[in-house]
Parts: structure tokens; C-alpha cells; sequence
């Protein structure tokens, strides 16, 4: 995968979000929580008038939930979502991807669909997302309840 | 193959520039209609992507004149969501496909693969 | 020559020429297909049409025109009449006159053009581009294409199919070879024989209107900057607010009101007339009737019904199915129909109009109507129903499976209907847009199908409130009223807090629970909110109500699946974020409904349990009244003394419009009196009643089986002493003494005994077996069934009754019994005869100071055989004859009177 990425951390894990995706970052955005969805749904943002869904991994990563420090602003297929991040990092272009049998034991598993390809990444690792992210995260909300039991 | 890309902004021209050459094609750059007449008149490439809003001479215009000039001239254009109307009248006048933005890398290559002259 | 060769001099002529033609083929069609046709006007728009053609030079248009205008002045003379083939001529040239306008080079008759349909991704983002690009493709293999649609209308296109005429001769696999080179065409359909209406833009609108065509697009452009122009200027009203004068005050109200008025015409202007949908069916139903051999007529009403384009573009597909089906399914064949004594054309009638923001629409035939039982079948069969619930289903109940996918209960599946676009279709598209169907019909004589939908989603007027952490909007039109939860009832039925609406209990929710059950309880909603959406109805509790206002929704459009309940969010002026909330999937449905009453395990009938509402007196002891009793508990209203009135009686209150009498139950227990806030209303023998006290504790629910009938007073007959019916040692809430309201009642106002029926002795030698706790109540039964020569035994509660048929004792004709009654209450006693072989065939009648319909549910469940609400001696006098003696002229089999 020629394509950049937007290097991101959320809690200890790096991933790379396609740079075609990403349209824009928020910086602490306003978000208000929306009743009755599972924890991954975050909340809802409003930017320039239009409400967002604000999705959040942590949940999928074993994680506390806490606001969202950063957002990213993602489009796909004309749908329009807010991913949120902890922190940052940079544009990046990964060489060729790593076997997925060399990372999948690093992850969490219930984050696995929504990887696309992982890398090294200086002392640590980057997992790229799927582009159609918010597709996969609404596909695992709506079956949260069941999965939990 | 040889492809001209027209964008007014650089950063859209160059992140074609580097998913074409990746696949080992040859880019060549113009920021607007008018540069766009002179380059493909210059380079004559197999495959012009061309941005549908631009200054001096706009997407629709330009492929006018490409067409009139050079009627084998093959044009992708480039555009937002929202744009239909101003697509339709690109592929009146001559334009034969198009590409959305954001774009998705493989369908920038199908779309090349698919339109451009080869050989 | 053509009409596409015509030079015109200016645009303007060429514009107003199709505007005129297709005004006048449009009339022609639509009065053609009329039961009795106009030929006068047929004939002067086929000779107008001619004259038109004729001026601007167009030769086939001319003779066309004119064959046509000759055979319609042989009709309007007499020569001939008009029958099939002339109104098949008309049709006919009505097709080719529009194929002629919108330029085709080859107006061959329609039978050596196909149709075929481009299906487009829905995902594609530019659906117009891809069909003009197939249009390319296939000309290059058929140069006579043409596109159904112009290429202007194409800039607009969403994914609806797109026609394409095709000569018949041309190769079919060439076609498709050559469409498979465009991306995004998912389906080819083709192609198909006849001419087929259009179901693409229409034309201009009637009249001289001066009119814009504007993209959907842009007007949502709009109304975003007008929304947030709206904000702005709302924030500015909030920051300002106290710091500056009048004069500015005015100027920003001003500007409110100047932008909402923009938004309100930018709003109108996706707002069309029903009539562009409307106007393609009675073609089409026409020729379907064709195909199918039957004749059917559509009559349109309502067609200026205006409703929100966006809605009306995912209406037609449903719509045109539901014609469909009535087409298909409904409507018999004309033999058929002659043999039941029908007018051998069925007609189907299309109904729009609009009523408190919503648009109706009945579509009605006068066919076979559903056949009940064939649902009733499939329902089982697919599992959807158990067995021994279909035979109780009524249409009402079974309506719910018509819109389930699968359920087709026609022979075959006819190419038409049954293509697997089922009534779920319909279902799916009235959930999108929050609208409700419902269905009526009789067999025989036809069935009915009535949708309601919202007239506009975007802009509401909202209810707005505070529940919990949550700021929530209500659509006023939901909203019923709003009162302060003191005053308003405290009662459960069945286990669910309810409020009274009339005689009907309502569910009561915490507005703050529903929205987040996990959150801790507690917070206990001062404000409740009256609220009916279709059939849902409930009583919100809110902590605080905000007031009215005007609000833009905005849907989120990654969470609708997710969050049903929520139609989308507000932005309010002060910048927080209000769910506008959809009421009727909000709310549980299993809330006092009245076919949900099987549901509630522990309070179904049978199961010797009561909800007890538990009060204190001022002597500190705690007493209980059965629920059910229970109207309301009030705030307690002025009383107004009578002068002579009953030691007992503290006065009248005002309640309702009633005047209500209020008993002093201190006074009559006998127990230290105190200052009460408080009153409970209660309804016994059809009259009201109020009883104060001062506090409320709490509701209980308790086993009949715990009530201890009190020892000290079993057996005394004095009336003055039993003024209470029994003893609750309850583990947690320690001794509570169920008071016998009944007893005091009757003391206070002793009920008149109306005259007795005739003695007739009918009865003489039948035996029954009466149980109540209440001896006046039993004092009453004997009275009325006194004349009729009964041989009357009573019990003091149901656990005697029980023991006695264990015992063996011979056993009665008839059992009357009380309901609440302690040890063993009327239900679960009614339940176990029922049950048991000994007394299976024994008729029950339940006799009753419980009113209202909850209890007639639940007899339903319980199989008695009668219910009679106390007091009326001549109706129980006769439902007991009645069930004794069937063939008495006393006799009727009535259940709980209105």
C-alpha cells in the first residue's frame, strides 16, 4: 500500500489512518453523549452545524472510556463520521506491509476486522485501518449487545 | 503510460503524481486549462485527469478544446460529490469517465487502466 | 418534418409548444381513461393538437393528430361509439405525439420499440453521469437509443431506474455487452413489450406558472446556511439578552423572524403536489388491468395534497405496489364480479389529503378484500403465531403479518405482485420516513390500506424538556398536555405505573430511564408530559419543561439504525444539543396495551395477586385498599360541609366537573382523626368516592393468600363492626389492615335497592354458590336473586368454595363470585373450576366493584362465563338466569356493562 498514512495513538496502540479518509483533525471536540448506544459510539459532535457521530476504539482495545483529545473528521463513500484518538503523530508512508500472522497476536481481537496491514514503527508498531472504518465500527455497534450477551 | 495531470491545487496534483509513478507511470503537471492545452499539446500523454473546477478556463471548457483539437483525446475528470450536473456536461463535451474525491487509489488506477491509450 | 428538426426562433416558442402539447396529451389520456368520456374535449384537444403541429410544420404529428380527430368527431356525431378501440386509439397517439417531443428519430409504433431499465448502484455517486454514459455505449451498438429521460433532468438524477427504448430488432447480448462496460450499472431489465407510463420527472406544472428548475442539492445548501444563520442569530439573541434596549431587541426579533420565514418558503419549495405521482397511475392501472383481463378504474382525489419531495420520491415505488396488489389480489375478474352481482369494473380509489401535519392516503378497492383465515394459516405455518392464539387473532392483530416478508397468500405468485417486492417494502419505506400504515378490510366487499406520513421532517415545532442529564424535544404534535405529577394519579396497573385518561389507564414513565435504564433511579420527574403517537400513548415524567420552539432535525446519520428512538438532534440557541425523540419507538410496548395484558406473568389472571396502595392514618397504623379500586390519589381539593350529613362524611369535593362525596375513613374506623393532604378517589358499585388521608406511603403487591380474614370479626354479623376485610402481616411493612370501603359505603350512603324483577320462581331447585367477603354485598345478591326461587349458599371467600369441592359436596349450577376475596381471590378460583374436570362445565359468573376494561381483559383469559360489575341487581338477576336457564326470556349473556 502505497498510500500515506496519519500516524495516531489511541491508549499504547499506533494506527495509521488512510490519508484519503481523513479530512480534517478536531482538536478537543464538544461532544454530548447519546443515550441508549453501546460504548462505542463516543457521543455526538456538531462541526459547522452538522451533527457527527463521534466513534471511539477504546472499548474494542480493553480500554477505559475518556473524551476525546483529537478527532478525526473521516469520509468514506459519502458518509461522514468523527473517529476519536488520543494523540497525533505524523503523515507517514509504510514500506511493504508485515505478514498479518507476524501482528494479529498483538492486538486485541476485537479490534482484528477493522485492520487493514501492520508495520514496524520505530520501537513500536502501526496498524493501518481499514478505509471504510466507520462502516465496520457501525456493523460492530449494532451487534454489541449480542456479542456480550 | 504517459498521463497529465490538471489540478489547480498542487497538493491534489501531487498525491496523483505519487500513486501514478508508483505504478510507473509518467506524470506530467498543469494547474489549469490553459496549461493544460499547451502540455498535452507538448507531451501528447495517453491519459488526462483533469480537476473540474478551475480557474482560467475551467474542467468543462478545457475538455472542449482538447476534444476539438485532438478527437482520440482521452479525459477523466476529477470532482466532488455534488457536482453531477457540471460531470454531465464534461462527458457532453467530449470527457469520458469520471473519478470522486476523495478518491480511492484503485479506482484512480482502474479508471487509468481502463481508459487510458495503451501502446 | 420532426419536431426535433423545428429551428425555432427563440427558446421561449419551443418551451411554451411542449408546454402546451403536453398539457393537452396529458388531457386527452387522462379523460380517455375516464368512465365516461368527455368527447367534445377529447375531440377539441386532438384538433388543437393538430393546428399547433401544423403551424410550426410537423407532418406525421399532423396526420397523426388528424386520424385521430376524425375518429373522434364520428363518435361525437353518433356514428360509432366509443368503446375499447377508440379509447386505444387515443392512447396510442398520445404515445407516439410524446415520443415525438422528446425527440426521437424513429416514432415507430410501440411494438417495434422495447423498453428496457438501467438499475443503478445505489452507492454510485453520480447516477445521472452513469446513465447518460450507458446511453453512449449502447448507442454506439444501436444508434436509435433513447433515453426515456432528458440529459437537462439527468443532472438532477438520483437512482431511480432509467427507461431506455431500444428498436426490437436490435441484439439483446450486444446491449448488455455493451453496458457492462459502464461502471455502476448493477441490473438490466429488458426488455419488455408494451409501452409502459413514465416514471421519471415530470413536465411542467399546469398553468402559465413562470417556474425554476432547482437541484434538490442546492436547496439543501440552503436551508444548512439559513439553519445556521438561524443559530447565529439565536447565540446573538442569548449573549445580548438583558444588555441591550428595546429598540435592538426588536431588530433581532425581527431578523427571526424574517430568517425563519426564508426557511419556512425554502422548506414549501421541496414541497410538490401529489399529483406528480398521481397523474402516471391511471395509465398504469389501466394496462395492467389489460394484462391481468380484468377492468379496473382509478379514481384520484386529493392530488394537490402537497408533501415533502424527498419523501414523495420514495413513495412511489410502495405506492405503485400497493396498486398493484389491489390489481392483482383485490380486484376479481370481471365474471367474477358479475356473478356476485359487482359492477364488472372494479375500481380502486386513491385518496389524499392532509390533516395536522400529516398526509393521509387511502387507497381503496372494492374487490375479494384479504382473506383473514389464509393469513391466519400462513401465520402459523411460518411460526409467527401459536396455534391456540389464531383462533382469538382478529384482522387487527393479524394486520401485523400482512407486511412481513414471505407472506404471499395468493395461489401462484403472479408476476406482477409477487416479484419478492412484498408488503415489507411498504413497511420499510413507512419506517424511513416514520409514517404508519394500517389496513382494513371486509370480505367480499373490498379492503383498504391507509398511510400516514409526515408531511416534513426537517423543521418541527418542538416540545422542549429536561429529563435527567438529557435535553429532549417532542414533536407538538404528540404532545397532548402537560400537568403537574402531584396532582395527577399515582396507580399501578399490572405492575406498570399508570395515570387515568378518562376511564383508561395510560403508562407512566420516567422520561430520564427510558432514555438511559442504566443510570441510577431516583430522580423523580415533578412535570409529566401527555403524549399519543398513532396508537402509542403514555405519560412521560420530566424534570423540567423549556417551553415551545422551532427546530431544524438533523438526523445522524451514522446511528439511525442505532438509535431508532431518536428521529435526529436540535441544535438550540444556547448551544446544546436536544434529541428529538420518536415517541412510538420510544416508549416499551408491552405499556398498558391492551393485548399486552397476557404478558404480565405475575398479575395474569389467576395468579391470587393485588397491588395495594398503603396509607397511614393519623394513628400511625398502616392500611391498604386494593388498587384496582383506586381511581386516583389527588391533592386534596376544598370540602364543603352539608348541613344533616352523616357523621361519617366530611363533606363534598369538586373533582372533575363531579361532585364527589368525601368520606372521613378516621371517623369511621374509629381511629384518632389528623390533617390530611391527601385524598384517594375510588369507584365502587359505578359511583365516586373520595376518602382523605394523609400520606401515601407506597404500593405493595401481595398474594391474596397472605390476607388473613380477621378473626375477631369472623362471624359477627354486626355491620357496625366489620368495617374492615382483613390482615396483612407483611414481612417488611409489619401489620396492614385492608379496609372494607364497601362496608362504609354502604353505611354512609346505603345504595337504594332499585325494584326487584318479577318472583317467577324460575329457578326454582338450581343451586348457587355465592362467595364474597362483603356481607353487604352478599345481603345484596341474595336480595336480587331472591325472585328468582334460587337456592342460595354463601361462602365468605374463595379458599371455602375450594375446600368445598374437594369435600365432595354436590355441587351447584352456577358459582357468583366476588374477585377480591381474601385466601383465594375470584380469578384464580375461576381458573381452577375451569380446570378441573369436576367443575369444568359449571358456569361462572364473576360479580364485581371492579370497573373498567382492564377486567374485562382478564376475564377473557380466565374463562369465566359472565362478569357483572356491582350494583345492579336486575342485570345480575338476569345474566344469572340467563346462565342457568338458556332458553329463559330473562335471560341475556352480558359482560361488563358500558
Amino acid at each position: 500500500m502505497a498510500e500515506s498514512l496519519l500516524v495516531c495513538q489511541i491508549g499504547p496502540y499506533g494506527f495509521g489512518a488512510p490519508i484519503a479518509q481523513v479530512t480534517e483533525i478536531l482538536d478537543r471536540p464538544t461532544e454530548v453523549r447519546v443515550p441508549r448506544t453501546p460504548p462505542l459510539v463516543s457521543g455526538v459532535a456538531v462541526v459547522r452545524g452538522q451533527p457527527l457521530a463521534l466513534w471511539t476504539l477504546r472499548p474494542l482495545l480493553g480500554l477505559d472510556p475518556t473524551a476525546a483529545r483529537f478527532a478525526l473528521r473521516w469520509e468514506v463513500g459519502g458518509e461522514v463520521v468523527l473517529v476519536a484518538v488520543d494523540g497525533v503523530d505524523a503523515l507517514w508512508e509504510p514500506g511493504p506491509p508485515l505478514a498479518r500472522e507476524a501482528w494479529q497476536g498483538l492486538l486485541p481481537p476485537r479490534i482484528l476486522p477493522l485492520v487493514s496491514a501492520g508495520w514496524r514503527y520505530g520501537p513500536g508498531w502501526v496498524w493501518a485501518f481499514e478505509p471504510d472504518l466507520p462502516i465496520r465500527l457501525r456493523a460492530e455497534a449494532e451487534t454489541w449487545g449480542r456479542a456480550r450477551g | 503510460m504517459k498521463i497529465l495531470v490538471v489540478d489547480d491545487a498542487a497538493f491534489m496534483r501531487l498525491r496523483l503524481r505519487k500513486l501514478l509513478e508508483d505504478q510507473g507511470h509518467t506524470v506530467v503537471e498543469a494547474g489549469n486549462g490553459r496549461e493544460a492545452l499547451d502540455r498535452y499539446r507538448a507531451e501528447r500523454p495517453d491519459l488526462v485527469l483533469m480537476d473540474i473546477t478551475m480557474p482560467e478556463m475551467d474542467g468543462i471548457e478545457a475538455v472542449r478544446a482538447l476534444t476539438a483539437e485532438d478527437p482520440e483525446a482521452r479525459v477523466v475528470m476529477v470532482s466532488a460529490l455534488g457536482q453531477q450536473a457540471m460531470v454531465l456536461a464534461a462527458i457532453q463535451a467530449g470527457a469520458k469517465d469520471f473519478i470522486v474525491k476523495p478518491f480511492q487509489p484503485d479506482r484512480v488506477l482502474a479508471a487509468v487502466s481502463k481508459w487510458g491509450r495503451h501502446g | 418534418m420532426r419536431f426535433e428538426e423545428v429551428t425555432w426562433e427563440r427558446p421561449e416558442e419551443r418551451a411554451l409548444f411542449v408546454e402546451e402539447a403536453r398539457e393537452l396529451l396529458d388531457a386527452l389520456e387522462t379523460e380517455a381513461l375516464a368512465e365516461r368520456p368527455a368527447v367534445d374535449t377529447l375531440f377539441r384537444a386532438a384538433h388543437t393538437l393538430k393546428g399547433s403541429g401544423g403551424m410550426v410544420g410537423l407532418d406525421q404529428w399532423v396526420a397523426q393528430a388528424h386520424a385521430l380527430e376524425e375518429v373522434l368527431d364520428a363518435v361525437r356525431r353518433g356514428e360509432r361509439s366509443y368503446d375499447e378501440a377508440v379509447r386505444t386509439a387515443v392512447l396510442e397517439t398520445v404515445d407516439r405525439l410524446r415520443a415525438e417531443l422528446q425527440g426521437s428519430r424513429n416514432p415507430a409504433a410501440p411494438a417495434q420499440r422495447r423498453r428496457w431499465v438501467l438499475v443503478l448502484d445505489p452507492a454510485c455517486p453520480m447516477p445521472g453521469v452513469r446513465a447518460y454514459q450507458a446511453f453512449q455505449a449502447v448507442s454506439a451498438v444501436a444508434p436509435e437509443a433513447e433515453l426515456e429521460v432528458a440529459p437537462e433532468a439527468l443532472a438532477e438524477w438520483d437512482h431511480r431506474p432509467v427507461g431506455l427504448w431500444l428498436p426490437a430488432t436490435v441484439d439483446p447480448a450486444r446491449v448488455r455487452a455493451a453496458l457492462a462496460t459502464v461502471d455502476d450499472v448493477v441490473r438490466v431489465e429488458g426488455p419488455e413489450g408494451e409501452a409502459t407510463t413514465e416514471a421519471g420527472e415530470a413536465a411542467a406544472p399546469t398553468g402559465r406558472e413562470n417556474t425554476v428548475r432547482i437541484g434538490v442539492e442546492t436547496i439543501e445548501r440552503l436551508l444548512e446556511t439559513i439553519g445556521e444563520l438561524l443559530l447565529d442569530e439565536a447565540q446573538l439573541e442569548h449573549q445580548l439578552a438583558g444588555k441591550v434596549d428595546a429598540a435592538t431587541r426588536n431588530l433581532l426579533s425581527h431578523l427571526r423572524r424574517k430568517a425563519l420565514e426564508v426557511q419556512e418558503t425554502t422548506l414549501r419549495a421541496r414541497m410538490l403536489p401529489l399529483d406528480r405521482l398521481f397523474r402516471q397511475y391511471p395509465r398504469a392501472v389501466h394496462d395492467l388491468a389489460l394484462k391481468l383481463g380484468k377492468t379496473i378504474r382509478l379514481e384520484t382525489v386529493g392530488g394537490e395534497t402537497e408533501l415533502d419531495r424527498l419523501v414523495m420520491d420514495s413513495l412511489h415505488e410502495p405506492l405503485l405496489h400497493l396498486l398493484r396488489n389491489a390489481c392483482d389480489h383485490g380486484i376479481e375478474s370481471p365474471g367474477e364480479r358479475q356473478a356476485l352481482g359487482k359492477s364488472p369494473t372494479g375500481v380502486i380509489r386513491l385518496e389524499a389529503y392532509a390533516a395536522e401535519g400529516h398526509v393521509h392516503l387511502r387507497i381503496r378497492d372494492d374487490g375479494r378484500g384479504i382473506n383473514w383465515q389464509a393469513v391466519r394459516e400462513k401465520a402459523v405455518e411460518r411460526g409467527w403465531l401459536r396455534p391456540e392464539d389464531a383462533t382469538q387473532a382478529t384482522p387487527a392483530d393479524l394486520q401485523e403479518f400482512l407486511f412481513r416478508p414471505g407472506l404471499s397468500t395468493a395461489a401462484q405468485v403472479t408476476d406482477l405482485s409477487g416479484r419478492g417486492v412484498g408488503l415489507d417494502a411498504v413497511r420499510a419505506f413507512l419506517d424511513q420516513v416514520h409514517g404508519t400504515v394500517t389496513v382494513e378490510s371486509t370480505p367480499g366487499q373490498g379492503t383498504t390500506f391507509h398511510l400516514e406520513l409526515p408531511m416534513t421532517m426537517a423543521i418541527l415545532t418542538a416540545l422542549l424538556v429536561e429529563a435527567g442529564p438529557f435535553t429532549v424535544g417532542l414533536p407538538i404534535g404528540v404532545v397532548e398536555r402537560i400537568e403537574e405529577r402531584r396532582a395527577a394519579a399515582v396507580s399501578t396497573v399490572l405492575g406498570q405505573s399508570a395515570v387515568a385518561e378518562g376511564d383508561e389507564p395510560v403508562a407512566c414513565y420516567e422520561l430520564a430511564a427510558l432514555l438511559d435504564p442504566e443510570a441510577p433511579g431516583g430522580s423523580s420527574g415533578a412535570y409529566l408530559v401527555r403524549v399519543r403517537d398513532g396508537r402509542t400513548r403514555a405519560a412521560l415524567a420530566v424534570d423540567q419543561v423549556l417551553g415551545q420552539q422551532e427546530v431544524v432535525v438533523k438526523p445522524i446519520a451514522a446511528l439511525t439504525t442505532l438509535t431508532p428512538w431518536m428521529t435526529g438532534v436540535a441544535l438550540l440557541g444556547d448551544g446544546r444539543l436536544s434529541f428529538m425523540l420518536d415517541v412510538r419507538r420510544l416508549v416499551p410496548q408491552t405499556g398498558v396495551e391492551r393485548r399486552e395484558v397476557a404478558d404480565d406473568h405475575v398479575l395474569r389472571a389467576g395468579s391470587n395477586q393485588m397491588e395495594l396502595l398503603v396509607f397511614r392514618l393519623a394513628d400511625g397504623q398502616r392500611y391498604g385498599i386494593n388498587v384496582y379500586k383506586t381511581r386516583e390519589v389527588v391533592v386534596a381539593p376544598p370540602i364543603t360541609r352539608v348541613p344533616g350529613q352523616h357523621p361519617w362524611l366530611a363533606g363534598f369535593a369538586r373533582l372533575r366537573g363531579q361532585t364527589v362525596p368525601v368520606v372521613d375513613l378516621a371517623q369511621a374506623l374509629g381511629v384518632p382523626g389528623g390533617t390530611s393532604d391527601l385524598m384517594i378517589i375510588t369507584e365502587f358499585n359505578q359511583t365516586v368516592q373520595a376518602f382523605p388521608v394523609p400520606e401515601v406511603e407506597r404500593m405493595l403487591r401481595v398474594s391474596w393468600e397472605a390476607v388473613e380474614p380477621l378473626p375477631a370479626i369472623l362471624g359477627t354479623r354486626d355491620p357496625a363492626r366489620r368495617r374492615l376485610t382483613g390482615l396483612i402481616d407483611h414481612p417488611q411493612w409489619g401489620p396492614i389492615q385492608l379496609i372494607d370501603f364497601e362496608q362504609i359505603l354502604a353505611e354512609v350512603m346505603p345504595p337504594a335497592f332499585p325494584p326487584l324483577p318479577e318472583a317467577t320462581g324460575a329457578g326454582r331447585g338450581r343451586r348457587v354458590w355465592l362467595a364474597d367477603d362483603s356481607l353487604v354485598a352478599v345481603r345484596q345478591v341474595e336480595k336480587a336473586l331472591e325472585p328468582l326461587g334460587l337456592e342460595v349458599r354463601t361462602f365468605s371467600d374463595g379458599m371455602a368454595v375450594w375446600e368445598a369441592v374437594e369435600a365432595g359436596e354436590p355441587l351447584p349450577h352456577l358459582f357468583v363470585l366476588d374477585v377480591e376475596m381474601p385466601r383465594l381471590d375470584g380469578y384464580t378460583l375461576t381458573h381452577r373450576l375451569k380446570r378441573d374436570p369436576r367443575t369444568a362445565a359449571l358456569p361462572v359468573l364473576l360479580h364485581t366493584s371492579l370497573s373498567g376494561h382492564w377486567h374485562a381483559q382478564r376475564s377473557a383469559t380466565v374463562e369465566a362465563d359472565a362478569i357483572v360489575t356491582k350494583f345492579d341487581p336486575a342485570l345480575l338477576a338476569r345474566t344469572v338466569a340467563g346462565l342457568l336457564l338458556p332458553d329463559s326470556h330473562l335471560s341475556s349473556k352480558e359482560e361488563v356493562p358500558a
